[in-house]
C-alpha cells in the first residue's frame, strides 16, 4: 500500500513539474518580448502603422469597360504616407522643417503652426508621400518625425464621367460615398476592417453565399457600362456646346437602346473628383440628367405622335388643317413661328414641329389615351437608374383635365420630366416598342474573382406596338434626312432618326414663360430601323442661337459619326 | 469471512488494471493536441502576417497602377486629329460599300505529308 502511495505522490510531482516548466518557459519568452526586443517592435510598429480606419482603406474600386472588355479604374485606393510630428520632442522647428524639406514639399506655415502645440502628442503636416519619400525620410531619422501608412481614394480619369462616378466625402464625421455610384453602392463599395482577416474555410462560406444573397449587401467592385473613350468625346462634345453658346449647363447621355446600358453620360460644368473640396458650388455635384426635371419640348412630339398611330388615331398619311394657332382653355397654343400651313399630314407635323399639329394628334386619340401612354412611357415615374437622387417627373397636369394641359403636353411644355426618363422612353421608338432598364452599373467583381451581373433582368415593358416602332422610326429618319437643316446633315450610307426640341423656358414666379430664355433638346437613334445607340443631348439657356437645330444638331452628328467608327458600325443604305 | 471496510485511500492507492494505458493513451492525445495546437497557431501566425504583406503590396500595386491608367487617360484624352495626321494618319476616303453575297475568306487546313 505504501508503494502505491509513492506512485501517485510521483505522478503528481511529474505532473506538477511539468506545470512548472511550460510556464517558466512562458515567462523566459515573455522577458525576451517585452525587455530585451520591446524597444524594437516599438520603432518598428511606429513605423509600419496601418490606419484602423474601415472608411479610409479596403474600399472596391470602380471600374469603366473599354470595348475591348478591359477594365480600366474609375475610382481605386491610392496607398502613400503621412508626415507626422510630435512637437513636444522637436527642439528647433525651422531646422527639422529645412531638412524635411530637402527631401519632400512641406507646407511651412502648417508646419510651423502644429509645431507650435506642444500639448499636442501628435500632428499631421504632410500628406500623400510617395513609398520613395517615405524611405527617404525614414533614412534620416529625425526625432520627432513618425511617418504613418495612409491610403486615400482617387480618380484615375480626373474629371472624367465625374457625375456618375460621384466621390467620397464626408458626411458628418465619417467618410462614405456621397454622389454617384460612390453613393449609390456605397454598402458593396465600403470595406469592413475585419475583411483581411477572414478565416479561410469561413471565406469559402462566405463566397457561397455572396452568390445567393442581395448583391449590394456584398462587398465588391463595381463594374460600370461606361466606355472611357467614349465618355471623353461626349465630354469634349459638350464643352465645344458650353465654349459656342454659354448655356448654364449641358448634358448628354448615349445609351444602347435595347439593353439600356448607357456608355457615356457626361455634363458640363463638371469637377474633379480629386480635388472636390475645390468647388465652390455644392449643386455642381447633383446630376440634373437624373435629379432635375425639365418642360423638354419638341421632342415630345415623336412620343405623341407614337402613341396616336399606335392607337390607331391617325396615320402619317392623316392630314389636318393647320392654321398657325388654336385656342385651349382660353389660352393661345400656335406654332413656333404663329403661321399656319394650310392642310398638312403627320410626317410634315414633325418636319415641321408644328405645336397645332401634336395637338391635333393627341386629341384625335382622346385625352384619356393620350395620358394612358404618357404614363406607359414611364415619363411620371422614375427609371429605377442605379444612381442616387432620382426624381419622378411631373405629369400631374394631365390629371388635371384642362385641354390646355393636354394640348401643351402634347409638344412637351406644362409637363417636366428628368432626361433619363425621356431617353427611356424615345428609346422604344426604335427598339420594337418596348422600354429598357437604364443602367450604369453592369457587374460587381467579389474578392475572389467571382463577377456577378447585376444588369437588369426584368421583362422590359412594352409600350407600343413593333409596327408603331417601325413606322415613326421612318418618320423620324425622314425629319433627319429632308427636314433638319434643310437635310444638310443626311448620311448617305447611315439612316439616323432624329428630333430637335426648343423649349420656353417657365418663369421663376410662374404664369408664363420667358420670352428669350430657352432649353435646347436633341435626341437621335441610328441606324433608324435597327438602332446600335440613342444619343440625347440638352443645354439649358443657350444664348446667340434660338433653335435647337443651331446648337446641337451638328454636335449630335459628330459624337453619331465618332461612335459608328469606333465600334465599326455597318452601313444599313 | 473477510470484513471488507471502506478505506478512503484506497483509489489513491491502488491502480486501476487499465490505468496505466489510459494514463498513456490520454498523454499522447495531449501531447498530439499541444503540437496540433503549435502548428496551427504558428500558422496562423504566418498567415496573418504573409496577409498583411500581401495587403500592403496590393495597396502599393494599385497605388502604382492608378498612377499609370491616369497617366494612359490623360495621354489619350490629349490626342487630337491634328497629332495624329502629322503621325502620319489619314481619314479613309473614298469610302466603298459592297454587299457579299458568299463567304469572303477561309481557313484552309495544312494538309498533312
Amino acid at each position: 500500500m505504501k508503494k502505491g502511495a509513492l506512485n501517485a505522490s510521483t505522478r503528481i510531482r511529474v505532473l506538477s513539474a511539468c506545470f512548472c516548466v511550460c510556464a517558466l518557459l512562458l515567462v523566459v519568452r515573455l522577458y525576451f518580448v517585452q525587455f530585451v526586443h520591446g524597444s524594437d517592435y516599438r520603432a518598428e510598429a511606429s513605423s509600419q502603422y496601418i490606419s484602423s480606419s474601415s472608411e479610409d482603406h479596403n474600399r472596391a474600386d470602380i471600374y469603366f469597360t473599354s470595348k475591348d472588355g478591359s477594365f480600366l479604374a474609375a475610382a481605386t485606393e491610392k496607398n502613400g504616407w503621412i508626415i507626422a510630428i510630435k512637437p513636444k520632442e522637436i527642439e528647433d522647428p525651422r531646422a527639422l522643417l529645412r531638412t524635411i524639406q530637402s527631401v519632400v514639399a512641406v507646407d511651412e506655415e502648417r508646419f510651423l503652426a502644429s509645431a507650435a502645440k506642444k500639448a499636442d502628442p501628435y500632428e499631421e503636416v504632410a500628406f500623400k508621400l510617395t513609398d520613395t519619400e517615405a524611405a527617404a525620410l525614414r533614412a534620416l531619422k529625425l526625432t520627432g518625425v513618425t511617418l504613418v501608412r495612409h491610403t486615400w481614394r482617387s480618380y484615375p480619369g480626373a474629371s472624367l464621367g465625374a457625375h456618375v462616378v460621384g466621390f467620397v466625402g464626408y458626411r458628418g464625421d465619417h467618410k462614405e460615398g456621397v454622389y454617384g455610384l460612390e453613393r449609390y453602392w456605397n454598402d458593396s463599395l465600403q470595406g469592413n476592417s475585419d475583411g483581411l482577416y477572414v478565416n479561410p474555410f469561413a471565406e469559402i462560406f462566405a463566397n457561397i453565399g455572396s452568390l445567393i444573397s442581395d448583391p449590394r449587401e456584398e462587398h465588391g467592385s463595381i463594374i460600370t457600362t461606361i466606355e472611357p473613350t467614349v465618355q471623353a468625346q461626349l465630354e469634349r462634345t459638350l464643352e465645344g456646346i458650353m465654349r459656342s453658346f454659354t448655356p448654364k449647363t449641358v448634358g448628354g447621355i448615349i445609351m444602347d437602346p435595347h439593353t439600356g446600358e448607357i456608355i457615356a453620360l457626361g455634363v458640363v460644368p463638371d469637377f474633379d473628383p480629386n480635388t472636390y473640396n475645390l468647388v465652390s458650388d455644392p449643386e455642381t455635384f447633383t446630376n440634373p440628367l437624373v435629379e432635375r426635371v425639365y418642360e423638354l419640348g419638341s421632342i415630345m412630339k415623336p412620343l405623341t405622335m407614337a402613341a396616336a398611330i399606335d392607337a390607331g388615331a391617325v396615320t402619317p398619311a392623316t392630314t389636318y388643317n393647320d392654321t398657325g394657332s388654336i385656342m385651349r382653355s382660353g389660352f393661345t397654343i400656335s406654332n413656333f413661328d404663329g403661321k399656319g400651313r394650310g392642310v398638312v399630314d403627320m410626317q410634315e407635323v414633325l418636319n415641321q414641329s408644328l405645336n397645332t399639329g401634336a395637338t391635333f394628334a393627341a386629341e384625335k386619340m382622346g385625352h384619356t389615351a393620350f395620358t394612358k401612354y404618357v404614363k406607359a412611357y414611364g415619363l411620371g415615374t422614375e427609371t429605377g437608374i442605379d444612381l442616387p437622387g432620382e426624381v419622378s417627373g411631373k405629369i400631374g397636369n394631365l390629371d388635371r383635365g384642362a385641354d390646355v394641359d393636354y394640348a401643351s403636353a402634347s409638344f412637351g411644355q406644362s409637363i417636366a420630366l428628368t432626361p433619363i426618363a425621356m431617353v427611356r422612353a424615345l428609346a422604344s421608338l426604335g427598339n420594337g416598342g418596348v422600354l429598357p432598364q437604364p443602367h450604369v452599373a453592369r457587374a460587381i467583381r467579389y474578392d475572389t474573382g467571382v463577377t456577378r451581373s447585376i444588369a437588369p433582368v426584368d421583362e422590359a415593358v412594352r409600350v407600343l406596338k413593333p409596327e408603331t416602332s417601325e413606322t415613326i422610326s421612318g418618320m423620324l429618319a425622314t425629319v433627319f434626312d429632308k427636314a433638319l437643316l434643310n437635310g444638310e446633315l443626311r448620311q448617305e450610307h447611315y439612316s439616323m432618326a432624329a428630333k430637335t426640341g426648343t423649349a420656353q423656358i417657365a418663369l421663376a414666379r410662374g404664369g408664363g414663360y420667358y420670352d428669350d430664355r430657352y432649353l435646347h433638346s436633341f435626341f437621335g437613334y441610328f441606324p433608324a430601323h435597327s438602332p446600335k445607340y440613342i444619343i440625347f443631348l440638352y443645354a439649358l439657356e443657350p444664348h446667340g442661337e434660338k433653335y435647337a437645330s443651331h446648337t446641337l444638331a451638328r454636335p449630335y452628328l459628330e459624337l453619331a459619326k465618332f461612335l459608328i467608327n469606333y465600334y465599326n458600325i455597318p452601313p444599313d443604305r | 469471512m473477510k470484513n471488507i471496510c471502506y478505506n478512503p485511500t484506497w483509489i489513491a492507492t491502488t491502480e486501476h488494471p487499465y490505468e496505466h494505458y489510459t494514463r498513456s493513451i490520454l498523454f499522447a492525445v495531449l501531447m498530439l493536441g499541444a503540437l496540433v495546437y503549435l502548428y496551427f497557431i504558428s500558422a496562423s501566425v504566418v498567415n496573418l502576417m504573409a496577409r498583411r504583406e500581401a495587403h500592403v503590396l496590393s495597396l502599393q500595386t494599385s497605388s502604382q497602377v492608378s498612377e499609370l491608367e491616369a497617366r494612359y487617360l490623360a495621354l489619350t484624352n490629349s490626342l487630337s486629329q491634328e497629332e495624329g495626321e502629322a503621325l502620319g494618319l489619314r481619314a479613309l476616303e473614298p469610302v466603298a460599300y459592297v454587299r457579299a453575297s458568299a463567304p469572303t475568306a477561309f481557313a484552309q487546313a495544312p494538309t498533312a505529308f
